[in-house]
């Protein structure tokens, strides 16, 4: 009976605090869970909104995290590729750094709002999370809060994405659309005046040169308008650099793209002319250089164009030339052991002005296979001077030794064969992938006033002194130079100052017919111009 | 490494567009501005959760 009677009051106790705890739930949940669910709700919002207004500022304003310029091109570099990767600037925007601050306010939102989340987590679910659940409407309460704080840091995260995507897509779109005009401005004056930039050194010929940071020494490769500026870029090291060559070119030196050797003032911003001397052994291509220039430099006087070189090593080597030919001096045997430099002058002035580059490499070099490779301002020049000695003919020779020895022994005559010289020359250029139709060959008749004291005429128009030399036994090289090139000229110079010869022997003619044929405009001929 | 001034600027713009756009969302609920309707919006919510309250099957 009495068990019975206990089991009774535990039953009723049981009921009794099932009842009290409904009763105190129920209480809970009128009196505090629904008259604070708004206010719970408005607390969330409010907690919401300064987390997420906190994770814009921060990624935004105080403690942004900036995509290095070493980053960006990690990360466009593919892992063993040959190409260095973008400059070392920073680039646009909208192009990699917005998207990489947008997901740092994501991450920082994430990260600030997890913390509560943690610190709910271990009252309501771990240690004595039952006690938390006894009181279940207070648990409700601050999880609905919680929910309602990160659902609108959310919302703050997407509408911070939505207006960083729209400015930075709006920027963007107008940079791309100016560096796009830019770059085609850039293209198309390239295009007209075929403004290169090539090295006197190395021959590399690229279509702008690389340029070096005054501050930091670092090469900026490609400075066209795009994804490292449209206006301006910012070298790693803090440096503000111009794009474009035009703007470039007077910031910081501009550099070879591939051997890092200095460039003239005017690389890939004014037309770039390479002129490749070529022959044998003595054939007097070097004379016939120092008369060029000493004709240029006449014609450029005369005509009132400026006439430079635009640095200090090509103005001592042109001075020195100019000395060798005016004074009537011994041209000094070009050196067989190096490759050559070229001759650099500038000519003319504004969009016209044009910048020459004469190569002239020693003889044995053309004759020698191995460096043939390295004479790579054959394959860029789009105008080619060969020269021939008439003394290395053994009829011309004979005849003037009979004439006149000492004009012979004077002319010290070539030894090599011109047909043979000319065809290996010729053959490997072909081989290296120019084609004919790119380049004009000056085919020079050296020595003609050797030749004249030898009693030797020789003709001075173009199509006679073909007619000579086929007469002479060089019909093939006359053949095949009309087969091989686009434009073929033939002229006899002097070996003499341009004062000096026959206006129909001067080197002037024929320096203004490569000139011409490389897109250069010059005034009348040096006979023609009035003195100034 | 000095951060360019067109990041500095981009990122102000984008922070303040943001920021003017909750600030615009808080004068309207508050009655003011260009959405100032939000707040007869909000005023309607909160007078029907009232009204749930107090008249609902809880008392």
């Amino acid at each position: 009976m009495a068990k019975l009677i206990g089991y009774l009051i535990g039953v009723a106790a049981g009921l009794a605090a099932l009842g009290g705890y409904l009763y105190g739930s129920y209480l809970l949940l009128v009196q505090v869970l629904l008259p604070f669910l708004l206010g719970t709700v408005l607390l969330g919002v409010f907690l919401g909104l300064v987390l997420g207004v906190a994770s814009v500022i921060t990624s935004y304003w105080t403690a942004p995290r900036d995509l290095s310029p070493q980053e960006y091109r990690e990360g466009r570099t593919m892992v063993g590729a040959k190409d260095p990767g973008p400059d070392l600037a920073w680039p646009l925007y909208g192009l990699a750094q917005a998207r990489r601050d947008i997901e740092r306010c994501w991450t920082t939102a994430a990260t600030a709002g997890e913390r509560p989340w943690k610190l709910s987590s271990r009252s309501f679910f771990g240690g004595d999370w039952q006690l938390w659940w006894f009181f279940w409407p207070i648990p409700v309460l601050v999880l609905l809060m919680l929910s309602v704080m990160s659902l609108t840091s959310v919302v703050v995260s997407i509408v911070l994405t939505a207006v960083a995507l729209l400015v930075s897509t709006v920027v963007t779109v107008g940079q791309v659309l100016v560096a796009g005009v830019l770059r085609s401005v850039e293209w198309g004056w390239q295009r007209a005046v075929r403004a290169e930039a090539s090295c006197p050194y190395c021959y590399y010929v690229s279509r702008r040169p690389a340029y070096r940071c005054r501050s930091c020494s670092e090469l900026h490769r490609d400075v066209r308008p795009g994804r490292l500026g449209v206006l301006s870029r910012r070298c790693d090291c803090g440096a503000l650099h111009p794009t474009t060559v035009w703007r470039a070119e007077g910031h910081f030196p501009a550099v070879c793209q591939r051997c890092g050797s200095g460039l003239e003032g005017g690389a890939a911003t004014v037309r770039d002319v390479r002129v490749s001397i070529f022959g044998d052994v003595s054939a007097g291509k070097t004379r016939f250089l120092y008369a060029a220039l000493d004709a240029l430099a006449l014609l450029a006087k005369r005509s009132g164009l400026p006439f430079s070189h635009p640095t200090e090593e090509a103005r001592r080597e042109a001075e020195r030339a100019l000395h060798v030919i005016r004074s009537g001096g011994d041209t000094a045997k070009t050196s067989p052991g190096s490759l050559p430099t070229a001759l650099t002058c500038s000519i003319g002035k504004g969009p016209s002005r044009a910048l020459v580059h004469l190569f002239d490499a020693a003889g044995e070099q053309y004759g020698d296979g191995g460096l043939h490779d390295s004479l790579g301002f054959l394959h860029s020049s789009r105008c080619l001077v060969f020269v021939i000695d008439p003394f290395s003919v053994a009829a011309v020779r004979d005849r003037a030794l009979g004439a006149n020895p000492a004009a012979v022994q004077a002319a010290s005559p070539a030894a090599g064969d011109v047909e043979f010289l000319y065809t290996g020359v010729v053959r490997r250029i072909r081989d290296s992938g120019v084609k004919s139709r790119d380049q004009r060959l000056a085919l020079v008749v050296s020595k003609a006033d050797l030749l004249a004291a030898s009693g030797i005429d020789v003709p001075s128009e173009s199509d006679a002194i073909a007619d000579w030399l086929t007469g002479l036994g060089l019909h093939n090289v006359v053949l095949s130079a009309r087969q091989d090139f686009a434009e073929v000229r033939f002229f006899a110079v002097h070996s003499t100052a341009g004062a000096c010869a026959e206006p129909s022997r001067a080197a002037d003619e024929a320096i203004r017919w490569v000139l011409t044929a490389s897109g250069i405009r010059l005034p009348a001929s040096v006979k023609e111009v009035s003195p100034a | 490494m000095k951060t360019p001034l067109t990041y500095v600027l981009m990122r102000s713009v984008i922070a303040l567009l943001v920021l003017g756009l909750f600030a615009l969302l808080g004068a309207g609920l508050a009655g003011t501005g260009p959405w100032s309707p939000l707040a007869a919006g909000t005023e309607d919510l909160v007078d029907l959760f009232q009204t749930l309250l107090s008249s609902g099957v809880w008392q």
